[in-house]
């Protein structure tokens, strides 16, 4: 019986590491791999899926943010990158090709009355932690320094100098949505095509985050999300085939159904 | 069996085996020390040490890397939660000892263990979704509840484990007769407890609160979620700040060359803190032990099968009160957290969602089960030949006093004090990175053998302790060798001790996130296809659900799945201990 233990033991291991070499024996389908922002991840994965369904493909989509996105595709981490945001000068040896537009959504908890921010209000809520006046929000939740959607609404913003030691910055789009849910006293912002009914959209200066203002350009706070590709290095075929149906005008119908704004 | 066996080349060249497994701990703290360092050098060069350390600004846009805040902020945050969760901790230890009805003491001791078994993970998911809410409706604070006073209530639950079962350990090794004496000098029983009995384990209650700071200390998933990571200083229950841990989970994901050496290096100086809270724990001094013969712990008798002549009368009631107040207050807690989870989870599990399958459209638990079983193999297809071996070395071969067998206690010591956010930076760098396995499941699993190993080492160690020198010098006596002797004899008897130690390891595993978000990433849409694939497990996938935003079900779900792992995994130790108790007995 003591012997059935230790060998019980040595089972459980052997067991765990020979799953691992079985399933290596398995079918493989061509692997691809992207990786970047956590506001167009959500979107990517869609597209993934459908490809999936008429394609022998394994399309990874990892979640990090545009930064990372961008110095994975550099470093050759990944088949290619995406970026919520449009690349910067000096990030170079990539060349970013534009998927769709989003907008920005400023958010408040479903709870709160409030309807409407003024951009100036909004401003110095990140900057000096100064509550917006006359509403019920007295802090702003913001993204990580590399976020893709924080750099682009920062950019838009104005704002250069960091955010107010009141601003608590989280990691993912998620988070946000998390954070502001049960909330009346926050205001965050997120990638348009996530908005749920978790959370409200406020009108900025009276106009509302809709697909009619983001395409018009009324709208101030929108960003273009990125496809971002290695210079001078050849896409697998896989990677190839996906990337052109990313670009089809089929893959634009879904991208509009999902709520983004699609730029053909 | 031929004869060669007992040749004493094999014999030696056994010991040597042993010698080198043992001495292993010692090269892997060295070498996580030595490598953080030597990935740190960068950083130290770049902003120089003085102002990395003294600087306030962490900037990776302009290449500035100051962690002064996080300093404050985890020295703040670690003071907070240790005066909190250590005085809870301590009273509810009291309580267990002294003041516990017989029957419910094996049910309490459960629950204790089942607080220190859930994961850093779902303690953030709770701390995130039900605690935060909680604390803007009753202070109505100006933001969404991020902050001390969130991070001190989570974090002073999850050390209360570690610092409740070491306090009741040195509490019941104290004298059985200074009780008694006690009493017969004529002081009531909370007189004696809280006037004699505790100041004796006075030592014991020190590293108790010791080791409650290293793990506070070292904590990071669930401080990373309800912290907010703001730019300021705790000055204030609702101020968003950043600790050194909760930095380095929010910024790896992107940093550049430059900001990762600054977040090895930050993570370095968390090292030394965790170091230097080691030695403190050497410098504090041992128990005296007294005379094993002839005088009776607390533990071999019942305190309260003593009769007390005085019943009342001192100020010491009051704390006696208190001790059942707090006792209530962590089984009302720890009850509170499982049923949250449950409540929030089982409704959206479904056969589809466990064991499904799982695509880009919809991600199921499936990967997860076949990575976590990959990990754990992994993991122990190392540790325990390694770790085994060593309990042998230190236990059969090694002479009682030997300098090396100190030298290799403190360092498994050290190991088993490390933060798990440490192993994963030093598994980053050096097997990600350094040695190019890439995220892998390869890479966590070498990782994670290195967490569990102290375990391993300790608890065998411990069972072999308890084999009776008779049966070794029986087995001599027949002609047997020392490799034989230790093989077919001590170590049957030391079965259970290596099992308990293997369902332990398994429970330390399924509760790993940030060292596996370092190694293995998180892809969690496919079944691993192998050993260098990236992979989530269980507690890792509660994180991704809990990022992505609208699959907050997804992630109660997951974590009550957990949870059941763990409420399984200390019922198995229960029952080892128990068929081990049965045999010898």
């Amino acid at each position: 019986m003591k012997k059935g233990i230790l060998a019980t033991l040595l089972c459980v291991a052997v067991m765990g590491v020979s799953l691992g070499a079985f399933a290596g024996c398995g079918g493989k389908s061509e692997a691809i791999t992207v990786s970047g922002s956590s506001s167009v991840t959500p979107l990517m994965e869609v597209l993934a899926a459908e490809y999936e369904k008429t394609h022998d493909v394994r399309i990874t989509v990892n979640m990090s943010s545009s930064g990372a996105g961008i110095s994975d595709t550099q470093n050759g981490l990944n088949d290619f990158g995406m970026s919520s945001r449009a690349l910067k000068t000096d990030e170079t040896g990539i060349t970013g090709v534009t998927l769709c537009m989003d907008g920005i959504a400023l958010v408040v908890g479903k709870d709160c009355a409030v309807e409407n921010v003024a951009k100036a209000d909004v401003k110095a809520l990140f900057e000096n932690g100064t509550s917006i006046p006359n509403t019920t929000i007295t802090a702003g939740i913001g993204r990580d320094a590399s976020s893709g959607t924080r750099s682009a609404f920062d950019e838009l913003m104005g704002i250069e100098n960091g955010y107010h030691q009141s601003v608590a910055t989280l990691a993912e789009t998620g988070n946000v949505i998390e954070a502001i849910q049960g909330t009346v006293n926050s205001l965050g912002y997120i990638s348009y095509g996530s908005l749920s009914a978790a959370v409200k959209a406020v009108t900025l200066d009276g106009i509302a985050c809709n697909y009619d203002n983001i395409i018009g350009g009324t709208y101030a706070l929108q960003r273009p999300f990125v496809i971002v590709l290695k210079d001078g290095k050849t896409l697998s075929r896989a990677a190839q085939g996906f990337y052109d149906y990313i670009m089809s005008d089929a893959a634009q119908e879904i991208i509009t159904r999902e709520g983004y704004i699609s730029i053909k | 069996m031929t004869a060669t066996l007992h040749k004493p080349s094999k014999e030696t060249l056994a010991k040597a085996i042993f010698a080198v497994l043992a001495a292993f701990s010692v090269l892997a703290v060295f070498t996580i020390i030595g490598y953080l360092l030597y990935a740190s050098i960068p950083a130290f060069q770049s902003v120089d040490f003085f102002k990395f350390i003294f600087g306030s600004v962490w900037s990776a846009k302009s290449g500035v890397f100051g962690i002064w805040r996080m300093i404050v902020g985890t020295f703040i945050l670690t003071l907070c939660a240790v005066a909190l969760g250590g005085t809870l901790a301590i009273f509810t230890a009291v309580w267990l000892v002294f003041y516990c009805p017989k029957k419910l003491k094996k049910i309490y001791t459960q629950i204790i263990n089942l607080l220190a078994g859930i994961p850093s993970i779902v303690y953030g998911l709770f701390g995130y979704k039900f605690l935060m809410p909680l604390l803007v409706d009753i202070f109505h604070p100006t933001n969404a509840g991020f902050g001390l006073l969130a991070c001190t209530l989570i974090l002073s639950v999850m050390i209360l484990p570690t610092i409740t079962s070491i306090t009741k350990n040195s509490l019941e090794s104290v004298p059985m007769h200074y009780y008694e004496g006690a009493l017969a000098l004529g002081c009531s029983k909370n007189q004696a407890v809280w006037k004699v009995l505790f100041p004796a384990a006075k030592s014991g209650v020190i590293s108790a609160v010791i080791l409650g700071v290293g793990r506070a200390v070292g904590e990071t998933m669930a401080v990373q979620m309800i912290v907010g990571n703001g730019t300021g200083y705790p000055w204030g229950a609702f101020v968003p700040f950043t600790t050194l841990t909760s930095n380095i989970v929010q910024n790896w994901g992107y940093a550049a060359p430059a900001e990762q050496s600054a977040l090895i290096a930050d993570g370095f100086i968390l090292l030394l803190f965790v170091l230097a809270l080691n030695l403190l724990l050497l410098a504090v001094k041992k128990p005296r032990e007294g005379n094993k013969f002839f005088s009776r712990r607390l533990k071999e008798g019942n305190p309260n099968d003593i009769k007390s002549y005085r019943r009342t009368g001192s100020g010491q009631d009051i704390l006696w009160i208190f001790s059942w107040i707090v006792a209530a207050l962590v089984a009302f807690v720890l009850c509170f957290i499982v049923c949250f989870v449950f409540v929030k989870g089982i409704p959206n599990l479904s056969f589809d969602f466990l064991f499904g399958k799982s695509g880009n459209a919809y991600t199921t638990l499936a990967p997860a089960f076949v990575s976590t079983i990959m990990l754990i193999g992994l993991a122990l297809l190392i540790a325990l030949p390694l770790g085994v071996g060593a309990a042998i070395y230190l236990n059969e071969y090694a002479k009682r006093g030997n300098p090396f067998v100190k030298i290799v206690r403190l360092f498994v010591d050290t190991l088993a004090g490390i933060p798990s956010i440490i192993f994963g930076l030093f598994g980053m760098v050096f097997f990600v990175q350094a040695l190019g396995f890439g995220y892998s499941i390869a890479a966590g699993g070498i990782t994670l053998a290195l967490i569990i190993l102290p375990t391993i080492i300790r608890s065998t160690e411990q069972s072999l302790s308890e084999v009776p020198d008779s049966m070794r010098e029986a087995s001599y006596a027949l002609g047997a060798g020392k490799l034989r002797t230790v093989f077919k004899v001590v170590l049957p008897q030391a079965i259970s001790g290596i099992v308990t130690s293997v369902i332990l390891s398994i429970g330390r595993i399924v509760n790993e996130s940030a060292a596996l978000i370092f190694t293995v990433g998180s892809a969690s849409t496919f079944i691993p296809q192998g050993f260098s694939d990236s992979a989530a497990s269980f507690s890792v996938l509660v994180w991704k659900f809990m990022s992505n935003g609208l699959q907050v079900n997804e992630a109660y779900a997951t974590a009550s799945v957990l949870l059941v792992f763990v409420i399984v995994l200390n019922l198995l130790v229960s029952l080892v201990e128990w068929f081990g108790r049965r045999k010898r007995s």
